[in-house]
């Protein structure tokens, strides 16, 4: 009897001790992806950071925009139309898209730019009603790629409202499993492909971007100093949409718009992410930053989500915007056909040349020219 | 649902609790059943009506045969209750390599044969329950097992989740009189079933599945394209990946029902180490080799008829276990490969060849390569993979290589087999165990629980036996 209670007391203490060694393990798991590797969670913001912050020219307009805008926009084609216009060689227009890149996630870029000192004159910022909607609907991917411990407090009744608690209490409690895919993907890395589901989003090697042709007068030829060379590593935007096909864009558009839907219902600009927004553009009317808000091209059936009502209310939170923080808004959205999409709001890669283009030459190249003028 | 799924973690968060929450022992029985129930039927809802009519009539047939004097009416009813229950089986599991083998005799003759197209779902569990009900209806007759009186414990008896899908094929003497038995809470069974769950989800998720998509898949996928060393691995890792993933999924079973208060027959005992094909089997898939020796080899007279019939007993058992594992003609011939090195082993034995424990360390390398080749044949798409895959690995070839990461993926993950072999078989694990104290145990759990997470895969995999 007695040995049975003894064993009985030692499975009791053998449980508890794991469990709490686990939790202990698991909230120490957490803070260390939080605030020791955070590049580990999403190793493309920070590549877009350390890029932005290692490119030379310095960006005079950077974007901050979402995959929409990632796959989208092309920085040579740009920065070429720029540097023809301006006649200035050093001209550098820098895509700094993330996934999933909203208003919250391009203050937390801003704040990181700015502390690397990297100080555009121009920034081109994405929005969309969606991500202006007091719930977000990329808040589980934010969960899981960017939010730690510290914005837990601010976002806690968003997170509940939205249905995401038990994705928080995974990114918080059960750190190694939630984040398992880039820990694997790390490894991979390291130790030479044991653990590595799929290819890394990020290409191994660097690689360069041709160098920017320039028409320059003959004369300047001889005299003008070489543009020096950018060599940021490559982000695979195909890779990072997962290999989507135009095949199944029809689908998919169908599919995932009915999604989007969704998450417009009861909407209303607010929360968090207008906060954000608000505090972005706050800093950058502080620096002298000249702010183009721009909504990217989308299909036809992520565009019929919107309706009167929800873009009325866009306009209005818009407007508000605009005008407290002297900024201007570009409207994009119908700017390509559903043919050029791959799912209800991803640009197939054949319509990055031609719409890097037209936005170079509609809107970026007459915004620079202006900045130089002034 | 699949034990290393989330699904299943929240199924069991559910049932656990409720299950000890009752107090009363029968309604605690009805929980579990009604817990199986949904197990199954998250599956498919409509096969279980399948496991209700072949445990409906066996429960039947159980209780005539008891009742019954006549050996005539007794006998009826075993060979009609053991009809049907095969007659099912052969349906969902036979009946398309039967039709297709009678396509290709046919054509070989060229007579006209227009094969029907059967679109049959195979009921998952479907191997497992019929030895089970068999084993019982066998039992009952020979009087080595009283008739279940309570049909909701013959069902539980059948349909007890942490064994329905995959085993261990319990038998009913071992696993009816704990169903009588009151349960009381034990945390030190808790423990007991929690470790042994978590090593079975080690071994699954991490080493079988990892194994499985960075070596066993792309080589066996295409194997005319791989060079000999990489086949040479492949094979290896297949070894590896098939003893990690049954035996991990028969660690979480036992497991399980510890935690619920029940014991499930031991399935595997370091079977790498064994050093013959006979010691092999008697370590391998414990449950069904003890019930083919049982129900088949010896009721047809085992070696009591003389070294030829005993022969002949073996082929003939290890063709059929082979056939059970699966309707394809390289369980076939991987049954009567085994069936043939046994009665190899056996002539070694009589002749006393090889005997001396001199011999043992050479004797075990022997039978684990021996086994791998064996592996090949479960493991290719068909007979002429099989064959591609043994050229190749017989005569050096070249072609393409594996990753050098998987190639030290491959011997790292064979390396920790063998070391929780030599380790299993020289330490009195519980012993071993209990001189550990708490918290060290407590924090070795907890961190193969966390390395367990950290490296899960991202795409999970179902068990290699959840098609048999």
């Amino acid at each position: 009897m007695a040995r049975t209670r003894r064993r009985q007391k030692r499975g009791r203490r053998v449980l508890l001790s794991a469990l709490i060694a686990f939790a202990g393990v698991q909230v120490l798991a957490s803070a260390l992806l939080d605030y020791g590797w955070p590049q580990l969670r999403c190793p493309m913001y920070h590549l877009q950071v350390e890029n932005a912050a290692h490119c030379l020219p310095a960006p005079g307009m950077i974007c901050l925009g979402s995959s929409r805008s990632g796959c989208l926009l092309d920085d040579v084609t740009i920065s070429q139309l720029v540097r023809q216009a301006s006649g200035d060689r050093s001209a550098r227009f820098f895509n700094a898209s993330v996934p999933a890149g909203d208003a919250e996630i391009f203050d937390r870029m801003q704040v990181q730019l700015l502390s690397r000192d990297v100080r555009p004159h121009h920034a081109l910022i994405e929005v969309c009603p969606e991500n202006l909607n007091r719930y977000n609907r990329w808040l589980p991917i934010h969960l899981q790629w960017y939010f730690a411990w510290n914005d837990v407090p601010s976002h806690l009744s968003e997170v509940v409202a939205t249905g995401n608690l038990m994705r928080l209490f995974g990114t918080r409690f059960l750190a190694q499993f939630a984040h398992r895919d880039a820990i694997q993907r790390k490894l991979a890395e390291e130790v030479g492909g044991w653990f590595a589901p799929r290819p890394p989003i990020i290409a191994a090697q660097k690689t360069q971007v041709p160098e920017i042709e320039t028409p320059q007068p003959p004369q300047a030829v001889q005299t003008a100093p070489p543009t020096p060379r950018i060599e940021p590593k490559a982000v695979n935007w195909d890779r990072v949409l997962g290999g989507l096909q135009k095949a199944d864009g029809m689908r998919d558009r169908e599919l995932d718009a009915s999604v989007v839907k969704r998450e417009l219902r009861d909407y209303q600009p607010g929360g968090n992410s207008v906060a954000a927004l608000e505090r972005l553009l706050t800093r950058c009317r502080e620096d002298g930053v000249e702010v183009i808000l721009y909504t990217p091209p989308l299909a036809s059936t992520h565009r019929a989500c919107y309706t009167p009502e929800i873009e009325q209310r866009f306009q209005e939170c818009l407007g508000r915007l605009t005008q407290n923080f002297h900024c201007r808004y570009v409207d994009y959205r119908q700017a390509l056909p559903d043919q050029a999409f791959r799912d209800h709001h991803h640009a197939v890669e054949d319509a990055r040349a031609p719409f890097s283009h037209k936005l170079g030459t509609e809107l970026i190249v007459p915004a620079w020219t202006g900045q130089h003028e002034r | 649902m699949q034990f290393q799924t989330s699904g299943f973690l929240l199924f069991f968060a559910v049932v656990f609790p409720v299950y000890w929450a009752l107090r009363p022992h029968r309604w605690r029985m009805v929980w579990l059943l009604l817990a199986s129930c949904a197990f199954y039927m998250l599956w498919n809802p409509w096969l279980i009506l399948l496991i209700l009519f072949s445990a409906s009539i066996d429960y039947a047939a159980a209780l005539i045969i008891e009742e019954s004097k006549s050996p005539r009416v007794r006998k009826s009813l075993l060979i009609g209750s053991i009809a049907i229950n095969l007659g099912l089986l052969f349906f969902f599991k036979y009946a398309n390599f039967f039709l297709d083998n009678v396509h290709l005799v046919f054509g070989v003759f060229e007579m006209p044969f227009s094969r029907p197209t059967l679109d049959i779902i195979l009921p998952l569990g479907i191997s497992f329950y019929t030895f089970e009900t068999i084993s019982y209806i066998v039992d009952v007759y020979r009087g080595r097992t009283k008739a279940a009186r309570n049909p909701l414990d013959y069902a539980l008896f059948i349909m007890f989740f942490p064994h329905l899908i995959a085993g261990p094929i319990v038998r009913p003497y071992h696993f009816l009189p704990q169903l009588a038995r009151p349960k009381r809470f034990s945390w030190e069974r808790l423990h007991l079933g929690m470790r042994l769950f978590l090593i079975g989800l080690f071994k699954k998720s991490i080493i079988a599945d990892h194994l499985g998509q960075q070596v066993v898949d792309p080589v066996f996928a295409n194997p005319t394209t791989f060079g000999s060393g990489a086949l040479w691995l492949a094979v290896l890792a297949y070894a590896v990946q098939i003893y990690c993933d049954f035996s991990g999924y028969s660690d979480m079973g036992i497991g399980l029902a510890h935690t619920l208060g029940f014991k499930l027959p031991v399935n595997f005992r370091f079977p790498y180490l064994a050093a013959s094909m006979s010691a092999f089997w008697r370590r391998w898939h414990i449950s069904l080799s003890t019930w083919l020796r049982d129900y088949l080899y010896l009721p047809l007279g085992g070696n009591r008829a003389g070294f030829a019939a005993a022969c002949r007993n073996l082929m003939v058992v290890m063709l059929l276990g082979g056939l059970w594992h699966g309707a394809n003609w390289t369980f076939l011939v991987w049954g009567a490969y085994h069936g043939f090195l046994l009665v190899v082993g056996r002539i070694r034995e009589r002749l006393g060849l090889l005997t001396q424990p001199f011999w043992r360390p050479l004797a075990i390398v022997t039978t684990f390569l021996l086994v791998c080749i064996g592996w090949v044949f479960f493991r290719a798409q068909c007979l002429a993979d099989a064959q591609v895959v043994l050229a190749r690995m017989a005569w050096p070839t070249d072609g393409e290589t594996l990753a050098p990461g998987a190639a030290v993926l491959v011997w790292l993950c064979l390396a920790t087999t063998f070391a929780g072999h030599l380790f299993g078989t020289r330490v009195n694990l519980l012993r071993f165990e209990r001189r550990v104290p708490a918290p060290i145990m407590g924090a070795a759990l907890a961190g193969l629980l966390a390395t367990t997470l950290g490296l899960y895969p991202i795409i999970t995999r179902t068990f290699i036996y959840f098609q048999f």
